[in-house]
């Protein structure tokens, strides 16, 4: 029942606090006139009673403030009244408000903007159902150089049958689909899947079904799934069109579903994906050479990574021993899916967190130094207060309102800065997720960024709590100017500490940044400048046969060639970096000692390893004469040269095929960097003339370089007329330039150093500003003492030299602090950097050096001033 | 600031609501009782008494109404609640307890 006198009191403090005040007064009042009055009757003067009335009472004022903390509405009320002087401190102080907004706008955008790409990438999951029972499987036989390949549809359906660890498993590969009768004609990237793979991934089409297990088997009506690009691009987003039929490869595809939005899979430019069932015939050891598929499963519940891998490499082991002409050295790997998309974008991405953290860091201490500062004059005010009875808790709770404030003001710049900078994030994004994930303001970044803003704003609110209480009441009343007798420790310790973060971020910035450098450097083995290349995938009912083929390819290379500009053109199997499969293995005649070896496997026309820019070492290149009426033909690089001993030339070898037909060497090429230029290629290469190939197989050319004059963009438009005047059906993709392919293998890495410059340039001036605010502080604290020495002789040398020494001091705590803290992590980047030790001692002294100039700069202003002090000015205001 | 009374944390409680269970009194009659009733032994400062009223108040064990005083003035007049006396009952008995054990062991020390 108490609540019944309880909670009207509460309203009544809260709703109607004048009268509640006067009653607090009235009822005070009372009190000492009856005292005074009692005093007077005992002999006192009117005045004396009433004093001694006060003082009974031990401070009305103080006496009040506790009734009022009696009462339980005290903290709502305190807090709009701290947020209102809040409000008006800032208003009073617009330049130190904004430049405070400033620094802690930028510190808490940069985490924010870091963290919508961490939060997308990393935190959130995929769009599939429960993804974290989502495994890829994959073969693997490292005796043959093959750490994880692509597997066998025979061993897949072993996999599915004898295996109980997984719910469902699921195969794929990656195809090229050639869609005509909608405009111009289009090579898609699709995806050819067993049709459990949507129910495994439990996602749902936004229209229409999902396969059902009777399709994709030979001989059935063909269906296709769309992605839902695709089906906005190209069928204006009709809804109809579920049930509908299109052509696809010059054939009939009725349309089964549309995906929804943002669903993708394997890859971002997968655009629609078509069922396949390998029958079971493919269980004997025929379907087990071919390594095809990739293979994604669900992970019953309460099974584990670990032991689905067990089991499925028992499986492995009993099938290795059933067919081991095929399986011979097989085993097989389960990775987690997430960690299969992300890869190695994980640890870049935890840098940039990381180096963003720590400018927060950084700008927080720079506020909490200008606060501190800035308490020093508002020494007097608090003063003020804490005689008027304000408690401690009183004064930490008003300064922690202005922190609270600030970083409130800041966390809404910081939110506007991470969302503008959203565009420019897209290259942190690992290419499997691209188009998939985007940073979004959503409610998940608006938490990070509030959270982050109140921490920082306790942090930096809180700062200045501890100098205050020092102080004594009496000597803050006395003192005449704010400054006597500061303390400065803590805030040279922060000036030390943010040199220190600065030194460890620019570190990092500088081993990034030394990493492109040194990738740039890198010697792909080709010249990539002045190439244009396209992609052109033949279909396999346009042209069946390879004599099709090789005219084809005559005849675009003779239309091209004929172009003005263009210096050689030639054909080849993959470009590098385009694709990493490819390979087969690589036999000597005569020579069964040769370890088990596989190289990439390319057929080119004769003009491409020329085009390419590759050196030719040893022998000759292919010429139009290498086709089939004369001696079979090839070109081996430098790595598969040193497997043979001896010279090379004349050697006869097979790719592919043990028992031959043998191909002789002409010729001998440098390496090309095939996997990607910070990789060492881990095969060597050996190329065949295409007009030497016997069949239509994955290794028919597909991609063509052209070597121009000038600008290889501008003849894209011209090539890509002469195809379509050759075939009108025929694909033209992937046009761009080998530079450009070049580049996507550093792109995101540039990204990354340029964001990481960004912070380093924000920490190096946050620290100078740190640094010249507080030296400025302590000349004009110190004016008085720098006059009298002045006065008793002291050199305007010597006062420079004595801020100076003060500057070094700290600036130099914090560097070696700093470079011990890089030492300890910096070693956890070693997998980003290339080329470059994570202890670099260059790029270690370089930043050392760095932040050490700027310090001592960032202190010249106030040494010189110091050195103008006028003598007679300072000791006058003593 | 020394602190203005020695009396054993939450005793003064115990006082004002046991003088408010004879009769709702003001402050100052409250503070003038206590003088008298404890022959000046308990020293309750003048300014410690209302923040310990307006606690009691806002805990809701006695409530508070503006009267016309003795002198004619009006002031604030404090009376026991319902909770409350049921409170003094409880803090006297524990009071009870307390001082029988203390007076015990002083004796037993004595002796």
């Amino acid at each position: 029942m108490r609540w019944l006198y309880t909670v009207p009191l509460r309203l009544r403090s809260l709703f109607r606090r004048r009268r509640v005040e006067q009653e607090l007064d009235d009822e005070m009042r009372y009190h000492i006139e009856r005292l005074a009055e009692q005093n007077i009757a005992a002999g006192m003067t009117p005045a004396e009673a009433r004093y001694a009335a006060l003082r009974a009472m031990g401070g009305v004022e103080q006496r009040k403030e506790e009734c009022r903390d009696m009462r339980k509405t005290h903290l709502v009320e305190d807090v709009v009244r701290d947020l209102q002087y809040a409000v008006r401190m800032m208003r009073r102080n617009p330049g130190f408000t904004l430049l405070a907004m400033l620094i802690m706008g930028l510190g808490i955008g940069a985490n924010t903007a870091v963290f919508s790409v961490v939060d997308a990438v990393l935190l959130k999951p995929f769009s599939f159902h429960q993804p974290d029972r989502l495994v890829m499987v994959w073969e693997e036989n490292t005796r043959l150089g093959y750490p994880h390949t692509d597997v066998a549809a025979g061993n897949y359906l072993d996999w599915k049958e004898q295996s109980d660890a997984f719910e469902d498993l699921a195969a794929y590969f990656g195809n090229a689909f050639n869609l005509t009768g909608e405009g111009t004609p289009e090579r898609l990237d699709g995806i050819q899947a067993t049709p459990n793979l949507f129910s495994v991934l439990g996602v749902k089409p936004a229209l229409g079904r999902w396969f059902n297990s009777s399709e994709g088997l030979p001989g059935q009506s063909q269906v296709t799934i769309l992605s839902h690009g695709l089906w906005k691009r190209k069928f204006g987003g009709n809804p109809q069109i579920v049930g509908q039929s299109i052509v696809i490869n010059d054939q009939p595809y009725v349309v089964a579903g549309v995906m929804p939005e943002g669903f993708q899979f394997p890859r971002g430019d997968t655009q629609l994906w078509v069922p396949i069932q390998f029958p079971g015939t493919q269980s004997g050891s025929a379907g087990r050479n071919v390594h095809l598929l990739s293979v994604v499963g669900r992970l019953k519940p309460l099974i584990g990574r670990q032991q689905a891998e067990t089991q499925v490499q028992t499986i492995a082991r009993r099938l290795a021993e059933t067919y081991p002409e095929t399986n011979k050295d097989y085993g097989a790997l389960v990775i987690p899916l997430q960690q299969e998309f992300v890869r190695d974008a994980r640890l870049s991405l935890w840098l940039l967190l990381a180096a963003s953290v720590l400018v927060l860091a950084i700008a927080c201490s720079n506020v909490a130094n200008m606060l501190l500062t800035r308490g020093v004059g508002r020494t007097r005010e608090i003063a003020i207060r804490s005689a008027l009875g304000a408690g401690r808790r009183r004064v930490a709770r008003q300064l922690l309102a202005e922190g609270v404030l600030l970083s409130a003001t800041a966390c809404v710049v910081g939110v506007l800065f991470a969302a503008a900078s959203f565009q420019f994030l897209d290259n942190l994004i690992p290419p499997a997720l691209s188009g998939a994930v985007f940073p979004t303001v959503d409610l998940r970044l608006l938490g990070f960024a509030v959270l982050i803003s109140l921490l920082s704003g306790i942090v930096f609110g809180l700062a200045p709590l501890r100098e205050t209480f020092r102080v004594d009441l009496s000597e803050a009343f006395r003192a005449r100017s704010a400054g006597s007798g500061v303390r400065i420790r803590s805030r040279a310790f922060l000036v030390a500490f943010e040199t220190a973060l600065a030194v460890v971020v620019v570190a990092g910035t500088g081993l990034v940044v030394r990493t492109i450098m040194n990738i740039g450097a890198v010697d792909p083995g080709f010249r990539p400048q002045n190439v244009l290349t396209l992609r052109l995938e033949l279909a396999a009912n346009q042209y069946p046969t390879i004599e099709k083929r090789i005219a084809f390819y005559r005849e675009v290379l003779g239309r091209v060639h004929a172009l003005p500009g263009v210096i050689s053109a030639g054909f080849t199997t993959f470009l590098p970096y385009t694709n990493f499969g490819g390979a087969t293995g690589f036999f000597a005649e005569g020579r069964s000692d040769i370890p088990p070896t596989v190289v990439y496997r390319r057929e080119t026309s004769s003009e491409y390893l020329l085009a390419m820019g590759v050196s030719l070492l040893k022998g000759r290149w292919f010429t139009e004469e290498d086709d089939r009426n004369h001696p079979l033909v090839a070109i081996i690089s430098e790595g598969a040269a040193r497997l043979l001993d001896g010279d090379p030339i004349g050697r006869h070898v097979n790719f592919g095929n043990p028992r031959g037909p043998w191909l002789t060497v002409v010729g001998v090429v440098g390496d090309m960097r095939e996997e990607g230029v910070a990789l060492p290629s881990r095969r060597a290469v050996g190329y065949t003339p295409y007009a030497q190939s016997t069949e239509v197989w994955f290794f028919n050319p597909r991609d063509l370089a052209i070597r121009v004059q000038g600008d290889p963009m501008s003849l894209a438009a011209a090539v890509q007329r002469e195809v379509w005047a050759i075939n009108p059906n025929q694909t033209v993709a992937q046009i761009r330039t080998l530079e450009a392919i070049l580049d996507q293998q550093v792109s995101n890495r540039k990204l990354q150093a340029a964001l990481l410059s960004a912070f380093s340039l924000l920490s190096i001036s946050l620290a100078a500003l740190g640094l010249y605010a507080l030296l400025s502080f302590v000349v004009q604290a110190r004016k008085q003492e720098f006059g009298v020495r002045m006065a008793l002789g002291a050199t305007p040398r010597q006062l420079v030299a004595a801020v100076l020494r003060q500057s070094v001091l700290w600036v130099g705590g914090g560097v070696l602090a700093g470079l011990a803290i890089t030492l300890v992590v910096a070693r956890s980047l070693s997998s980003l950097l290339y080329g470059v030790e994570p202890t670099d001692p260059l790029t270690l002294a370089a930043s050392v050096f760095l932040l050490f100039a700027v310090g001592v700069s960032a202190a010249l202003v106030p040494a010189w001033r110091a050195s103008r002090i006028d003598p007679m000015a300072a000791l006058r205001h003593e | 600031m020394s602190k203005p009374t020695d009396l054993v944390q939450g005793t003064l409680d115990l006082l004002i609501m046991k003088m408010l269970a004879l009769e709702p009194m003001h402050g100052w009659a409250i503070s003038q009782r206590l003088k008298q009733v404890s022959g000046d032994v308990l020293q309750v400062s003048d300014g410690s008494l209302y923040p310990a009223l307006h606690k009691l108040e806002q805990e809701g064990w006695i409530k508070a109404e503006w009267a016309p005083s003795e002198n004619n003035r009006r002031a604030k007049y404090y009376s026991l609640t319902r909770t409350g006396r049921r409170e003094l009952e409880k803090e006297t008995a524990n009071w009870s307890r307390l001082s029988a054990a203390i007076t015990q062991v002083v004796q037993l020390e004595k002796g």
